[in-house]
């Protein structure tokens, strides 16, 4: 009887059954923002939601999340790290968060619906997937900050959501003060680039990444957007590119700022890992003694204006110590 | 004493082991993250009144999770038990049709073109891993001589093509890094987050690759006898071979374009059923089949409560539940 | 003797010996003088680009500060790797095929690469703090218990097809080891491994060398030296017992050494895969024949040429991207591999 049934209908009865039991994507490419109510709102991925009433429980997924609710004043009702925990976002008071299990990548979704949150907020190319899993217990809203700009605008889109625009602009008011203070006061004459990783194979940051865009602005980054070998759309973190000594003893800036991905204890910071290659003794940073180790919390992980603004504090205190002894508060 | 008889002996099989497999399913929808005691969940599930996240947990996310852990073992299951029974090898296991290597390669690639925060790709994905499989199977099947190549040339082109792809895929993550966050959850195999949408992609496949396999249990009877005996059957060998090694790339292309790259599964069921059963495919397909589900049901069940407050992916539990079954195999074969 | 040796699954030896020697004299000085172009290139070649006088006056000590770190520092160490590298793969590779009579024999198929990459993947993620000499001696015993399984099971059964499924399940099952390590590592560690899981030689400097050098100054004369060995092997369980030898223990100590050459590669540079099961094969259709005295010094030198051409590639073919070394193994050699073993004849049940 097999032999009878061309495996081709089948094939079609397949294709049918399938049909029939598709959902379809729910992707909208929302134009601007313009004329859009207080409760509307476009992601990064193009997917624009209207949600019922200003959120007031917040699921965090990533580092900028607490950043900006900590300048909004809203405490999130779930995060998935320890950032928050610093006294610069919510201090003693996050400890009592709840935490949400599971991986960067693929937290557990019960622990998330646990929190019975009205919004949850993540970060592209790692938490996007989640959308048709979250689709039943809260709106999932999708950041993908590649400059100071995009996280101030973040800043007050949340901000706008949440009916507490005065906060935000409070916010994003305060950091760019910060940065044009630093900007008229810097001499501009020292270079710098922003390295990270956890051996040997580490990662630069050009000048189009978040770190990149506020060091590029109060001081020469050696590092411009566009450069050969930088690939925006293929890297880590978006404007890092995969670095080398070679290219570096190329470039050869004045300063290196050097973000250490090392968790172990014992475990060799970056820099010191590099010192055994002989190559790194050869650049103009390392014979002055100005290599810097900084933290990738503030750097990297934080991307909201309180991070940034704490590494443009720590940066030009470390680059410019007779202009800025002290960070300009 | 009851004398259990081939018929009777498999009969009492299949009925424990839908028995198994219905109480794991009650099981697996119980456990979570979530505190819930079975009398929430049946009321849940009877949509009797109840807190609203209840509800939502056990229809929204429990629910779908096994029943997609239902489908997507069966379908392992029954891939693992077609090739044990085409390539006359007790221990071939569906990746040597390179379909699951070509399903995950086919996510990333999509995953890596799509990201960059253009669109949710989430959706598409499954469809474009299962196109990998299949193309990656179907390759290999060519590639290999198709019909007139024997068992042997198959699975060593499988095992080639299959470390191919996998370098592939690594260097996909490696060029377009952004990817690896979201690919992550492919190269793994994990229930974590899938709900309706995936298993709206998921039951057709299974409603048509399963009878299909198990219609074909005949021909994998007649392909146990060796090559000559065979076509001295008047069985078309290059045919039967063929068939039953695209339905087990269906079988197997479906399955992880859902969950995952998931090793070990196709592997264990079919050995199971076999010690149970005999060597009988219209006896042992069933039973890999029910097996299956309940292994994969059984699996979750422990990913989810083996650690407090950490769930694995479902596909670690199995790799760890492969090893001692291999070593185990290693000590018990014979010439 | 040695020229009648027959085996069921190589190519007969027939060809008189002068023929063969001058075969292998041919091979041989290919390999030597290809080996020297790749390096010459692989000095002269990238950013910045050197002139041959450039590159004498580096070689005869003096030159430009910058291009004498990058040559002397950057590029040679590299080279000198790729060369060590290729070599102990291809060693190893030829070791296991011999031993097990099985043209499919080869680290990657037989689970050992799979066990030394858990175990260093392993150190990686979990940032281990272990002594940077001990790693290869960790990646060994990686290795070598993913082959004790392969051992285990040949004892019973000798045929391609169990061979090929228990190497494929002992992989498939460290392999999903490493993928959930992986998946526990922190979001810079992810992308980090991946690279190194295709196998790489960037940013190698002497260091790496140096640790990849003692591995190489005692295994590679070791394996040498167990040509004879081989080529009794290949006479058949039989024969091999009936001369007096302890079948069994050869091969366990055959695949240790082989573990051992690979397990250093690996902690150094990660798994490439295809060059320990194509260059033997090669080398073997090219030499035409299977004597181990010449297959296993020329499978060295053809090793180390392919591996350090790879390398050159995947540095300057898509400038100034740099690819890892392993997609270009994987990629040709895969499909390579998949067409000469076309022609083969295997063994799907016992014969001895």
């Amino acid at each position: 009887m097999l032999k009878r049934i061309p495996p081709a209908v089948f094939l079609v009865a397949l294709l049918a059954l399938s049909a029939c039991g598709t959902a379809q994507p729910s992707t909208s490419t929302g134009a601007g923002t313009s004329s859009k109510s207080n409760l509307t709102y476009t992601d990064a991925t193009g997917t624009t939601v209207t949600l019922p009433a200003p959120p007031k429980r917040i699921v965090c997924l990533v580092g900028l999340c607490e950043d900006i609710l900590a300048s909004l004043g809203i405490q999130p009702v779930a995060v998935n790290d320890t950032l928050g925990q610093d006294p610069h976002y919510f201090g003693a008071a996050a400890k009592s968060f709840a935490q949400i299990g599971g991986a960067f990548n693929n937290p557990n979704i019960e622990d998330i619906a646990k929190a019975q949150p009205d919004l949850v907020i993540g970060i592209a190319n790692a938490q996007e997937q989640l959308r048709a899993a979250l689709q039943p217990i809260a709106p999932l809203y999708i950041m993908n900050p590649v400059t100071y700009q995009d996280s101030i605008a973040y800043l007050k889109d949340i901000g706008r959501l949440t009916g507490r625009i005065a906060q935000a602009d409070a916010a994003a008011q305060k950091f760019l003060n910060k940065l044009a203070a630093y900007r008229a006061r810097s001499p501009k004459t020292v270079s710098t680039v922003l390295i990270y990783g956890s051996d040997v194979n580490f990662n630069i940051f050009t000048s189009a990444s978040l770190p990149g865009s506020i060091l590029s602005a109060v001081t020469p980054y050696a590092w411009p957007a566009g450069a050969p070998g930088s690939n925006p759309s293929s890297d880590h973190e978006p404007g890092a590119i995969s670095g080398s000594l070679e290219a570096l003893l190329a470039r050869n800036p004045d300063t290196i700022l050097i973000a250490s991905f090392t968790f172990a204890p014992g475990a060799q910071s970056l820099s010191k890992q590099l010192a055994s290659n002989p190559v790194w003794s050869h650049l103009s940073a390392v014979k002055n003694h100005r290599v810097y180790e900084v933290q990738p919390n503030v750097y990297i992980f934080g991307r909201g204006t309180i991070s940034l603004g704490l590494a443009l504090d720590d940066a030009m205190t470390k680059i410019y110590p007779d202009v800025f002894p002290t960070p300009l508060s | 004493m009851i004398q259990f008889t081939g018929a009777r002996r498999f009969q009492a099989a299949l009925i424990l082991s839908i028995v198994l497999l219905a109480a794991l399913c009650i099981l697996h929808i119980s456990v979570g993250t979530v505190q819930l005691t079975p009398a929430q969940v049946i009321a849940s599930l009877l949509n009797r009144p109840v807190e609203p996240y209840d509800r939502i947990i056990v229809w929204d996310l429990r629910l779908p999770r096994t029943l997609i852990a239902l489908a997507s073992g069966a379908m392992l299951g029954l891939s693992g038990a077609i090739l044990q029974f085409i390539m006359r090898n007790p221990l071939a296991e569906p990746d040597m049709t390179g379909a699951t290597s070509g399903a995950v390669l086919g996510a990333v690639l999509w995953l890596a073109s799509a990201s960059g925060g253009t669109g949710d790709p989430g959706v598409l994905v499954p469809w474009v891993a299962l196109l990998g499989g299949l193309v990656a199977g179907i390759a290999i099947y060519a590639a290999s001589g198709g019909p007139a190549g024997g068992p042997t040339r198959l699975i060593m082109t499988g095992l080639l093509i299959s470390i191919m792809l996998r370098s592939v895929t690594s260097m996909v993550l490696v060029i377009q890094q952004q990817a690896v966050g979201s690919a992550i959850g492919w190269l793994i195999g994990s229930l974590n987050g899938r709900v309706w949408v995936h298993w709206d992609i998921l039951w057709p496949w299974a409603a048509v690759t399963i009878p299909l396999g198990l219609m074909s249990a005949r021909w994998a009877n007649a392909l146990q006898l060796g090559d000559m005996t065979v076509k001295g059957l008047g069985v078309p060998l290059g045919r039967a071979r063929a068939w039953l090694f695209f339905v087990a790339i269906a079988l197997t292309a479906g399955a992880v374009a859902i969950v995952g790259g998931i090793a070990f599964l196709g592997l264990i069921v079919p050995h199971i059923a076999r010690r149970i059963v005999g060597v009988d495919a219209r006896r042992v397909f069933p039973l890999s089949v029910v097996l299956g589900a309940a292994l994969m049901v059984l699996a979750d069940i422990i990913a989810q409560t083996a650690i407090h407050t950490v769930t694995l992916p479902v596909g670690a539990v199995l790799a760890i539940f492969g090893a001692p079954f291999f070593l185990y195999l290693v000590q018990r074969s014979r010439a | 003797m040695s020229s009648q040796l027959r085996s069921p699954d190589a190519p007969a030896i027939t060809s008189p010996a002068p023929a063969r020697g001058r075969r292998l004299w041919a091979v041989t000085c290919a390999s030597a003088a290809g080996i020297l172009i790749i390096g010459i290139l692989d000095l002269v070649i990238g950013t910045p680009r050197l002139s041959p006088q450039e590159l004498w006056l580096i070689v005869s000590g003096g030159g430009p500060g910058i291009a004498r770190v990058i040559v002397l520092q950057l590029r040679l160490p590299r080279f000198v790797l790729g060369v060590l590298a290729g070599a102990m793969l291809a060693l190893s590779g030829a070791l296991l095929q011999g031993s097990l009579r099985n043209p499919l024999a080869g680290p990657e198929l037989l689970g050992v690469s799979a066990g030394a990459t858990v175990v260093v993947a392993a150190i990686t993620i979990l940032h281990l703090s272990v002594l940077l000499v001990l790693i290869p001696w960790l990646a060994l015993a990686g290795g070598v218990i993913a082959g004790i399984a392969i051992i285990l099971f040949m004892r019973q059964r000798h045929d391609s097809t169990t061979l090929l499924l228990t190497g494929a399940a002992m992989s498939a099952l460290l392999n999903a080891a490493v993928i959930v390590l992986i998946s526990y590592g922190s979001q810079a560690d992810i992308s980090l491994l991946f690279l190194f899981l295709v196998g790489s030689l960037a940013n190698r400097t002497w260091m790496d060398v140096q640790l990849v050098l003692p591995w190489a100054i005692v295994c590679i004369p070791l394996a040498l030296s167990f040509s004879r060995l081989l080529n009794i092997m290949q006479l058949g369980d039989d024969v091999a017992r009936g001369l007096g030898l302890s079948l069994e223990r050869q091969r366990v100590f055959l695949l240790l050494l082989a573990s051992a050459l690979v397990a250093a590669v690996v902690a150094v540079c990660g798994p490439i895969s295809f060059v320990a099961l194509l260059v033997p094969q090669l080398v073997r259709r090219m030499l035409r024949t299977s004597d181990a005295r010449m297959v296993l010094p020329s499978s060295a030198l053809a090793g180390a040429l392919l591996l350090t051409a790879a390398d050159l590639l995947a540095r300057q073919l898509f400038a100034p991207q740099e690819l890892p070394v392993g997609i270009f193994t994987a990629l040709i050699g895969g499909p390579a591999l998949i067409a000469l073993l076309r022609g083969t004849h295997y063994r799907t049940r016992d014969t001895v």
